[in-house]
This record gives C-alpha cells, structure tokens and sequence, in this order.
C-alpha cells in the first residue's frame, strides 16, 4: 500500500515538471556561402543549449529545415511550402530571404544578415532579428585600442545613405576628429579623396552603395598606398583588397543573438516583446601585409 | 682577235653556258628569297609592334577607368607619365565618351598633336571603336593605338558591401577613350636591322650557293665533257663549234645512221622472211627425208634385234654346248668307274659260279679218291681264281662303282641347280655353295694344268638370283681358264666389307689390253676367234649383277694376269624383277 502511495506521489511529481519540447525551425536562406552556414551552425548550437529538448518528446531532437530560395525563387511556392509544414520558428538569413516570407504572420519570424531590415519589416509585429550595423562606437573603440595615434578621421559619404553614421560618431567619440566629405555620386570619389590628402590619419569605410562602390573601391586603396593611409573597413572582404584592418561582426555571437531571441520567442514571449537588437559583439582583423606596408605601429597587447 | 678568244670558248661551251644559266637562277632566286624573307619578317615585326602597342594602349585604358570614370585630371598623371616613360611612345591622350578630351600629355611638350591635327576625324575613330573595340593605324613617323575606356558602374545590393556574394555580371559602360602615339624611330631601326642581318645571310648563302652549283655542275657535266671531247677527237677536232652545235650535228648524224641502220634491217627483214620460207620449205623435205630414215633405220634396229636375239641364243646355245661338253665328260669319268668295274665284276661273280658249282658237285661225291681228287681241283680252282683277294676285289669295284654313282649324282643335281633359272627367285644363298657348283662346269678339257685355289672368307648368306649369280662366276672362270691357256692358277677369294660381299677371281692369263678393258662389256664384244665366242657373256654377266645393285671391277696386265672382282651387296635395296 505504501509502495503504491509513493509510485503515484512520484508520476504527480513528473507531470508537474516543464514539458519542453523540440521545435520545427525553419531556416530559409539564400544561397550557402560561408558566414550563413557559420551563423545557422551558432544559432542551432546556442538555441539546444538554451532549449534542451526534454519530457515525452526528449528523444527527439529541434527539427532544422532549410529553404534556399535561390533554388525557389517563387515567394507565394515558398510561403506554400512553410505554411504546410507550421514550423515554430523561421530564421531568414538575408535580405531576399526575409522578403520572401515576410508576408506570414502565423509564425515568429527572426531575421539576420539584413541590411535596414526596418523598410521592410514595416509595422509586422511577427518579426524581429538582430541588425545589420556595427555600432560605431564599438568600431571607434577597437581603433582607438589598435592605432591609439590616430585621431583625424577621413570619411566620404553619401548624405542620403549615411549622415546618420557620421553624426554617431562624432557623438561616440568627441576626442577623434571627423573630416567627412559629401560625394552625390561615386564619380565623385577621388576628387574627395583628392581633398582628403594631407588631411587624415585613417580612411573610414562607410557601408554606403553610392560612396563605396565597388568599382569605385580601388581609389580608396590607390589613396591609402600612395599616402600611407590606412582604410578602417567593415567587412571582412576588404582585407583582400587593401584595408589594413576591419571591425566586423562576430558571425558566431550574432547567431547565438538570435537563437536567444528566438528561445525567448519559442517558450511564449510574444514576438513584440523581443525587439530587433543591434550586435553587441565585433572581431578585429588586421591585414598583417598591409599594416606592416604602411609602416603602423599597433601595440603588441592590443593585437586582436 | 685572241683577246676575246675566252669570251668565244665560254659562248661555245655547254658548261659553261649550264653554269651561267645555274648562277644566275640561283641569284635571281637568292634575291627573291631576300625580298620575301625581308618583307616577312618586316610585316612580323610591324605585327609585334601592332601587338606592343595594344598591349600598351589597353594598359593604359585600364589604369585610367577610374579617372575617366571620375574625370579627376590628378588621377591621370601617374599612369600616362608610366606609359610615356616607355621609350616609343610619345603622346597619350584620354577623352571621355562623348569625345571631349580629359588628358592630353607628349614626351615633348612643343610638339604637335598627331591625334589632335585632325579633329573632324575624332568621330570617324569613336565610331569605329564602338563597333570594333579597337582601331590602330601609322603615319610616315609613328604608330597610333586606339582603346575604349570601359567601366562597370552597376551598384550591387546593400548585402554585397558585407558579403562576397554571387553578383551577376553587369555590362560594362564605354565611359571614354585612351589614344597612344609610337614613334617609328625604333621600328625603322629594327627593320634597317633586318634588312642588313637578311642581306648578309643571303649574300652568305649566295656564295655558298654558287660555290656549290659550280662544283656540283662541274661534278655532273663531266660525263657530258667527256663525251664532248670524244666527239671532237671523231670529228677531228680541227673545227671549232660550240658544244651544242656539236651534240646536235652529232646526234643529228647518229640519227641519219639510226634510220639507215632500220632501213638496212628492214631490208634484211624483208629477205630474212623469204630466205626463212625456203629453209622451212628445205627442213620440212629433210624432216621428210629424215623420218624415211628413220623408218630404215626402226627397220634395220628390229632387224638388228632379232640378230642380236639369235646371237644371244647362239651365245646361250654355245654356253650350254661348253657345258653340256663339261658334264659329259664329268658324266663319262663318273661312268668310267662304273663300267671299268662292271668286267671285273661279271669275271670274278664267273669265278664264284664255277667255285659253287665244283662245291655242289663234291657234295653229292662218296669219299674215296675221286673226291679227294674234286677237292684238290677245287684247291687249284681257288688258287687260280685267287680266291683268298676275291671279296676284297669286290669290295674295291663296288667302292669304284659308288664312287662313279655319287659323282653321277652330284653333277645332276649341280646341273639341277644350273638348270633353274628361268623359275628362280631372290632368296639368300651361299656364295661360296654357287662357286663350288659352278666350278665343275667349267670345261674339264682346259682344266688339265689349271689349278684353282680357294681362298674364301666368312661371308653372310646373299639375298640373290642363285642360278644368274653362278651362271655369271662360271662366266668369269670359263674366261679365266681360257685366257690361261690350260697352265696356271685361278685363286678365289672372298671377303666382305661394309654390307657388301666381295668374290675375286684372279688369273694368271695372258691380260687384257689396255685399249680393250674398257670395251669388255660392250655386247658383242670378243678377242676369242670367230666362233668361240659371242660377245655377250660378259655383257649378260655385267647386267646380271646390275641387276642386283651389285658392280664388277676389272683390273688387268698384259702377260700377268686379270682380277675380276665381282661386289654383292648382302641385302639389295629393292629386289629386281625376276630375270628371264
């Protein structure tokens, strides 16, 4: 009798306890390059160790299901494909791939790798992510930590793209000084960098399509060389190109950013209640080749 | 005159005329091949030229994109000034798209434009870039080089500034113009090179050419030049003509004889044909004549044949009266015993008659005188009929009688063996069996002084025709008997050696000459008088063991002697057809 008192006592215990279950996440994509595999593989690591599937379904683990839309270009085949499947999550990796199922509302979405991602969220309170922008501060800080000497800062920009960069950063880091030339178009690239001559330590990269054309790159490169400049860039592709360090996102923590996100999402926080986060982790990356060509010094406790 | 003599002789000469054609050819050539290989290599070079100065011009189109996109002046200095630093080129000249010129820059500052003299012409060269990409073309002092300036401007998506993505390929923008000017002075060097360096290797080669040609014409003509002077040497050599006059009166000549020579022929031909027709004619009568001939002769030969047949069976006729003659007289001594014992028999069987009749007479007689009377008759009787020897005399004829009766016997059954020839047949025989049979048919009347000595060897049994081998041996030794004229010795000997039986007779005759030992077996042939011989026995003899493979050697000496030496072989390879 006593036996069978504590075999009920224990099974009562049991169902009381949290019955967390695994997910479906779809992962919607646009193509595999590397940082999109490197974000996924973060974000699927950090949410299983946020949301440890358990109870009755313990034996299955979080269902990942990718869509390349590259490979189905179709929005209204892709929205089809999801809305048949009734994922819990959809993580969309880019710009496009947001696009593509931004028209659902059933399901939580979580966007990465998008650019102003705010034009085209509009007002749909079923997404959020983590954006594309590196705060400037961050930015100013690891320069600062790498080339203490440097302070006047050249930038161009474009000031329907990114004024707004400009004023951060002067209000970031008051102690720099900011020589920011206007170009309304590419064109007008080398002429500004003509001006800059003589005038700054550091090139400042702006994420800007018009100032920073690819095609128009190169003077910012031809510029450094000729004037022993270093180029402050914001990706890492620029290292092959010229710059001679590059303050970037941390591919890693912004996949376990968003897996936070989504664990919050996932266990019955509305989506509202996670807003879009900007990145709170940067990496450092000095192009040896070029720094050592342009003779910088950086500190040898401060290599990244 | 004299002095233009060597003009003369070169004018006449063949050779010298091949050598001049051959000299000339090959300069003639030698100057053509210079003129190409210049103008070839002149055209390589300008086509390298052509290529150096695209290269640089598009060079220069490609390091200037950004300025021409940007039509910042600042950025044109440095890649113009490293294209001018080349040591041809002399003037560099950017315009943008719509034909305005943004850079202009020559070596010498105070020089005149050779792009710029012709301004209406810009537009001609913009078009024609369009379509076709590039355009180059020379004036008198330099080369000038045409490129487009284009530019990718398309803009990529915001995502491209972070990350390297798959971005289509955008159509490039003609956003100017680069223009190069090459001056002609190293070119004009090159080719000034080119013209000396081919021009020494043709002259080079020139001299080897007709160093060459000359001992080669020399080397090759000189069967010709042979020839040449022969004909001079016919001609006489007193005229003075040129070679290929020469050679052509010459030929000419040859050829009048040629077509004499066939017409000669053809005559001969024609009379050949008539005289052949006559020979045939002539041959057919002969071969008419001959088969006439020969129709006497195949008449005479079938005559001769059966002369021959008739003589072969006198020869045989002759042979079996010599022995016939041989056995008789064997037969007469063997009989002689016999009927010389025959007397003597019927005397003493009379004797013994008369003995038993006085016995039987005594033994119907009383005793008393007269019977003692009869027994001493009888006692003379036996004295006079020496009755004590009577039995041993028996015993002595019957000895003689047996021994004629047994010689008897033996000469029929030799004659036996003699006489089976015609059914015989190859089978093995004793050599020595045939000579000691045949030995008694030898005649007996020629035998009186002859002593025949038997030297004979061990010898396997021969696989022969018996009755032809002894027919052959007492052939051999009837001759032998013959020629030693009733004194001397016949020896006999045998032997046998590599598979072969030897049997040699020799005699201690009067020979055979030499002129005659080759002819001994000809048919016919006899040194015997005239009807003692035919001729043939030592032929038949010689076919005879012929016909068992076998051969017989002859040697003789005249007053010494004659070694026949018959030679068997013990089992000959095929056995011969009976012989008749």
């Amino acid at each position: 009798m006593k036996q069978s008192l504590a075999i009920i006592i224990t099974l009562m215990l049991l169902a009381g306890v949290s019955t967390a279950q695994a997910y479906d996440i779809v992962v919607v994509k646009n193509g595999d390059e590397m940082p999109m595999a490197q974000v996924v593989r973060a974000f699927g690591d950090k949410l299983v160790h946020l949301l440890p599937a358990r109870g009755v379904k313990s034996i299955e683990p979080h269902r990942f299901r990718e869509i390349d839309i590259r490979r189905n270009p179709i929005k209204s085949a892709v929205e089809q494909e999801i809305l048949a499947s009734r994922p819990d999550l959809i993580l969309t990796l880019g710009r496009n791939a947001l696009l593509a199922v931004r028209d659902i509302s059933e399901i939580p979405i979580i966007y990465l790798l998008v650019v102003a991602p705010e034009i085209i969220i509009e007002n749909r309170d079923n997404i959020t992510g983590v954006n594309l922008e590196i705060p400037v501060k961050l930015q100013f800080d690891e320069l600062t930590r790498l080339l203490p000497r440097v302070r006047r800062i050249g930038v161009i920009y474009n000031t329907g793209h990114s004024a707004m960069e400009i004023q951060e950063a002067r209000q970031a880091r008051a102690d720099l000084q900011f020589v920011a030339l206007h170009a309304k178009s590419a064109r007008e690239v080398p002429a500004s960098l003509e001006e800059l001559r003589g005038r700054v330590d550091l090139i400042w990269l702006l994420p800007d399509i018009i100032v920073t054309n690819p095609q128009i790159l190169e003077s910012y490169f031809l510029f450094s060389f000729e004037n022993r400049v270093p180029v402050l860039a914001f990706s890492e592709k620029y290292l092959k190109s010229g710059a001679a360090l590059v303050v970037t996102f941390d591919m890693a923590a912004m996949g376990e950013q968003a897996a936070v996100m989504a664990a919050r999402i996932l266990l019955g926080s509305p989506v509202s209640g996670v807003p879009p986060a900007d990145i709170t982790r940067v990496k450092t990356i000095v192009n040896p080749t070029v720094a050592r060509k342009l003779q910088l010094v950086i500190p040898e406790d401060a290599s990244p | 005159m004299n002095r233009w003599r060597p003009f003369h002789r070169i004018r006449e000469s063949f050779v010298a005329k091949i050598s001049l054609t051959l000299v000339a050819v090959v300069v003639v050539l030698a100057v053509l091949f210079d003129l190409m290989l210049i103008r070839l290599q002149q055209r390589a070079y300008e086509q390298e030229n052509i290529k150096h100065g695209l290269a640089l011009v598009r060079l220069l189109a490609q390091s200037v994109r950004i300025a021409v996109f940007s039509e910042n002046n600042q950025d044109f200095i440095m890649p113009v000034n490293s294209i001018l630093s080349h040591e041809d080129v002399v003037e560099a000249d950017i315009f943008n798209h719509e034909g305005a010129m943004l850079f202009s820059r020559k070596k010498q500052e105070n020089s005149l434009s050779q792009i710029l003299d012709n301004p209406e012409h810009l537009a001609t060269i913009f078009k024609n870039i369009k379509e076709s990409g590039e355009m180059h073309w020379q004036t008198p002092n330099s080369f000038i080089f045409w490129w487009p300036v284009y530019f990718n401007t398309a803009t990529g998506s915001d995502e491209s500034l972070f990350f390297e993505t798959e971005v289509e390929p955008a159509a490039e923008e003609l956003i100017g113009y680069a223009a190069l000017v090459i001056s002609k002075q190293s070119f004009t060097e090159g080719i000034r090179h080119i013209l000396v360096n081919t021009g020494v290797i043709v002259v080079c080669f020139l001299a080897a050419g007709l160093a060459m040609s000359f001992v080669v014409v020399r080397h090759m003509t000189r069967p010709l030049s042979n020839i040449l002077k022969k004909v001079r040497e016919n001609t006489g050599g007193a005229l003075v003509r040129d070679d290929l006059s020469l050679l052509s009166e010459t030929y000419g000549g040859m050829l009048r004889e040629l077509e004499q020579s066939f017409e000669t022929i053809k005559e001969l031909k024609d009379g050949l044909e008539v005289k052949v027709v006559e020979r045939t004619r002539e041959l057919s009568d002969r071969q008419i004549q001959l088969e006439t001939a020969n129709l006497k002769l195949s008449e005479t030969l079938a005559k001769l044949q059966e002369a021959q047949q008739q003589l072969i069976q006198s020869e045989k006729m002759a042979a079996m009266g010599q022995m016939v003659a041989g056995v008789a007289h064997e037969i007469n001594n063997s009989v002689n015993f016999i009927s010389g014992a025959l007397p003597s028999v019927k005397r003493l069987l009379g004797d013994l008659k008369e003995l038993l009749a006085s016995y039987e007479e005594l033994e119907g007689m009383p005793n008393g005188d007269e019977r003692r009377g009869n027994i001493a008759a009888i006692h003379e009787l036996k004295n006079d009929i020496e009755f004590a020897g009577i039995f041993a005399t028996f015993e002595q004829l019957l000895a003689n009688i047996e021994e004629g009766t047994t010689r008897t016997t033996r000469i029929i059954k030799d004659l036996k063996i003699f006489t089976r020839q015609g059914a015989e047949k190859f089978k093995e025989a004793d050599i020595h069996s045939i000579i000691e049979s045949s030995v008694p048919f030898i005649d007996s009347r020629q035998m009186k002084g002859v002593e025949i000595r038997k030297q004979f060897g061990d010898i396997e049994p021969v696989t022969c025709l018996a009755g032809r081998i002894s027919q052959v041996f007492l052939n051999i030794m009837q001759n032998a008997v013959q020629a030693m004229n009733g004194k001397g010795v016949l020896t006999i000997s045998t032997w046998q050696e590599n598979g072969q039986v030897h049997v040699r007779f020799a005699d201690t005759g009067c020979g055979i000459d030499k002129d005659l030992i080759n002819r001994i077996f000809d048919p016919f042939f006899t040194t015997k008088e005239v009807g003692k011989g035919s001729g043939l026995g030592l032929g038949i003899s010689y076919d005879i063991i012929k016909q068992h493979s076998g051969r017989i050697n002859v040697e003789s000496k005249v007053g010494e002697g004659t070694v026949f030496e018959v030679i068997l072989p013990v089992s000959p390879p095929i056995f011969p057809m009976k012989m008749d």
